[in-house]
């Protein structure tokens, strides 16, 4: 079958794909950088291990759901209790960044409150003859189809399911209509007799959903402490810069390629330099794991600072054919 | 009532610890103001440049000074019986203890501009918000990394530095307050750098930048490499904050190990700074004060109530609703009052005295002319 490292490569491009859409998404509402969104991810991965842990449940897939709607409901109350109040006093752009790192703070409060501390200690002896904890369980056996894993058909069928039902929304339905004029220009749309509030608060929802549902099959792929939130925020933002922040596509495209390169990258090195050098060598590669991330940032920032989306690819074949 | 002196003594001592926070907090809150407050650039990667000095201005001290003294094996393994012989070195001679203060705090400025020219390059032509995403990113990167390399810091196992002031001190005999005397300096002097650049022809070109970028270029300044400049700056200033908090504190825990964390060093000075008003240091000087007060309230409250037996926070750390009400502050205080307790004056040019002459002689001629006509 597949080489594991391209599988698990595959895996996390299609995670963090859901994670970057999302702040593409609120980045295309609010036009403000969500320094919060890697916090919807790490809330929805504990709620729906909570879930998973002490509802009884035979397979961790089956609380997904519950990260879905964790992660939804999350970013709009941080949207309606936040932003909008800010947006109307006519907060500038760094005032509102300064109110998400704030949120993010907060959750991250909340977070250690009540998962790391409350869950942790008090039903120390129920988890404990579990025989696992609500950051590890990714070392549940996982199912097979085929001799393959689960997850390596689950978390792309969701990107695919997604990304259609994305489309769909946005370009079949009237709603979609109503929200893409929101976002193009608001202030026209409000003229035309479209609820503004409204589509925002969706958008947020959906932007929200779509990072739980990241963060719940994250959290069956690897294990994830209590500093995931500060790691993922990294390729979060290189993904979604690499997209472009203003295309949904792009912010798909750009989340796959810095999860892919990131895990294939790292794991290919480590092969070589272990092959070369000896076995110790290799495994100090894997410390530079997150500079793929801040690397592809950097290039992005210095060749295409619009992203992707905003090249000519046409021109750009016909100038090499 | 004669005042018993060994009880004032000991309060001396008791507020010596949060006199040298509020030095460190003040300094780097001072570097946030200036960037975020007069010339409107979110550093969100304050953290990376205070952990910059702090980890390569000590242990680069640390290594120089084992291979100095020829001290032999795992600089990791034996670093509790390295440094002992390293500060009882630096206790026994005042001079290189000086050298080496000088030299930490030398190494701190130098990277810190370093990595903010760096870290800043990509994105620093591009919109603010690219700015701060690519810090943000910059600085857990460089907190994961130094997290995870050992050969940089021994891991999680951390690192001590050698605290060449603290030796001075000894040789007094008061180490923690030649300490506090040092950081109430350094503070005082950021202080005056940044209060003279505020009341500058370069202060009111900050805010020009600040609040109409278009017309401060349309004027002739170069706004990109009066940001960069800024940033360098203001990253030097941070480094040697990180070199003065090992002063205070000798040990080099990286990432979410020890206190050099996004939350501590990137957040808290931004919330310092709208507490007290933006662009305004003397506001800074009051944020300062009331989030220490807040800090310490808190903390001495917490412990009192768990020493005393009601511990009403159960299994929960009670630090945890600190972050939580902080966070939760700063947002009531951006929705209520986003001005800050000492809200930012409007730019004089000219003395207020002469405004009021000039002001005066205009109403006169008016009146000269109506009554004329």
């Amino acid at each position: 079958m597949l080489d594991p490292s391209i599988s698990n490569a595959i895996v996390y491009g299609c995670l963090y794909a859901m994670m970057c859409v999302g702040l593409t998404l609120t980045y295309m509402t609010t036009k403000v950088p969500n320094f919060a969104h890697s916090d919807f991810v790490v809330v929805a991965i504990f709620s729906s291990a909570s879930a998973f842990i002490f509802g009884n449940f035979s397979s961790p897939y089956l609380t997904v759901p519950v990260a879905f709607f964790v992660g939804g409901a999350t970013a709009v109350i941080m949207y309606l209790l936040v932003l909008k109040p800010l947006t109307k006093r006519g907060a500038n752009i760094v005032v509102l960044m300064i109110a998400t790192l704030a949120v993010d703070t907060i959750m991250t409060g909340f977070i250690g409150a009540v998962f790391f501390d409350y869950i942790s200690k008090v039903y120390a002896k129920f988890l404990g003859n579990k025989g696992y904890y609500l950051f590890d369980l990714n070392q549940l056996p996982d199912f097979h189809v085929f001799g393959v894993n689960g997850i390596l058909i689950v978390a792309p069928a969701a990107l695919v399911v997604m990304t259609v039902a994305l489309s769909y929304l946005l370009y079949r339905t009237r709603f979609g209509v109503a929200m893409r004029a929101a976002i193009e220009n608001p202030n026209l749309a409000r003229i035309l007799g479209i609820n503004v509030e409204r589509v925002y608060v969706v958008s947020w929802f959906v932007a929200g959903a779509l990072a739980g549902l990241g963060g719940g099959l994250y959290s069956i792929q690897s294990p994830s402490p209590p500093a995931t939130s500060s790691y993922i925020i990294v390729d979060i933002f290189a993904g979604a810069v690499l997209g472009g922040l203003t295309s949904l596509y792009g912010g798909i495209i750009g989340g796959f390629i810095v999860g892919f390169s990131e895990t294939y990258v790292i794991r290919v090195l480590t092969s070589f330099v272990n092959a070369t050098y000896g076995y110790a060598a290799g495994s100090q590669i894997t410390t530079f794991q997150k500079g793929i991330p801040l690397a592809i940032m950097i290039i992005t920032l210095l060749v295409i600072p619009k992203g992707l989306t905003s090249v000519d690819w046409r021109r750009f074949m016909r100038r090499f054919r | 009532m004669a005042v018993d002196l060994s009880s004032l003594y000991f309060l001396l001592m008791v507020l010596i610890q949060p006199a040298e926070l509020f030095c460190l907090f003040l300094i780097i809150s001072l570097t946030v103001n200036l960037e975020f407050g007069y010339a409107g650039i979110p550093n969100f990667g304050k953290v990376l440049f205070v952990a910059a000095g702090a980890f390569l201005g000590g242990s680069l001290a640390y290594r120089v000074m084992a291979y100095v003294m020829h001290l032999k094996g795992d600089i990791f393994a034996y670093q509790a019986l390295f440094i002992s012989q390293i500060d009882g070195k630096l206790t026994s001679t005042p001079v290189l203890a000086v050298e080496v203060a000088l030299f930490m705090l030398a190494v701190g400025a130098v990277m810190g501009a370093l990595f903010g020219f760096l870290s800043s390059y990509p994105a620093i032509r591009l919109r603010e918000d690219y700015l701060g995403m690519l810090l943000l990113a910059a600085g857990e990167f460089f907190n994961y990394f130094s997290l995870a390399y050992f050969p940089f810091l021994g891991g999680a196992l951390g690192m001590t530095a050698p605290s060449p002031i603290f030796d001075l001190g000894t040789i007094i005999g008061q180490p923690n307050l030649l300490v506090l005397a040092i950081l109430i300096l350094a503070s005082a002097l950021v202080y005056i750098y940044s209060e003279r650049v505020g009341r500058s022809p370069l202060g009111r070109t900050l805010r020009a930048l600040r609040d109409n970028e278009e017309a401060s270029e349309a004027l002739g300044k170069d706004n990109v490499a009066i940001r960069r400049n800024v940033l360098l700056v203001s990253s030097a200033i941070a480094g040697m904050a990180g070199v003065l908090w090992l002063f205070y504190m000798p040990y080099i825990a990286p990432g979410t190990v020890g206190s050099f964390t996004r939350q501590t060093f990137t957040f808290i000075p931004f919330v310092i700074v709208i507490i007290g008003g933006a662009a305004n240091n003397r506001g800074v000087l009051l944020g300062t004060f009331v989030y220490l007060l807040i800090f310490n309230a808190f903390n001495q409250g917490t412990s009192y109530l768990i020493n005393s037996g009601y511990n009403i926070f159960g299994p929960i750390d009670p630090t945890r609703f600190e972050t939580m009400f902080i966070g939760a502050m700063l947002i009531v205080i951006l929705l209520r009052r986003p001005q800050g307790l000492i809200a930012e004056k409007p730019t004089l040019t000219l003395a207020r005295s002469r405004l009021k002459e000039i002001a005066e002689a205009v109403v006169r001629k008016s009146k000269n002319k109506e009554a004329k006509s």
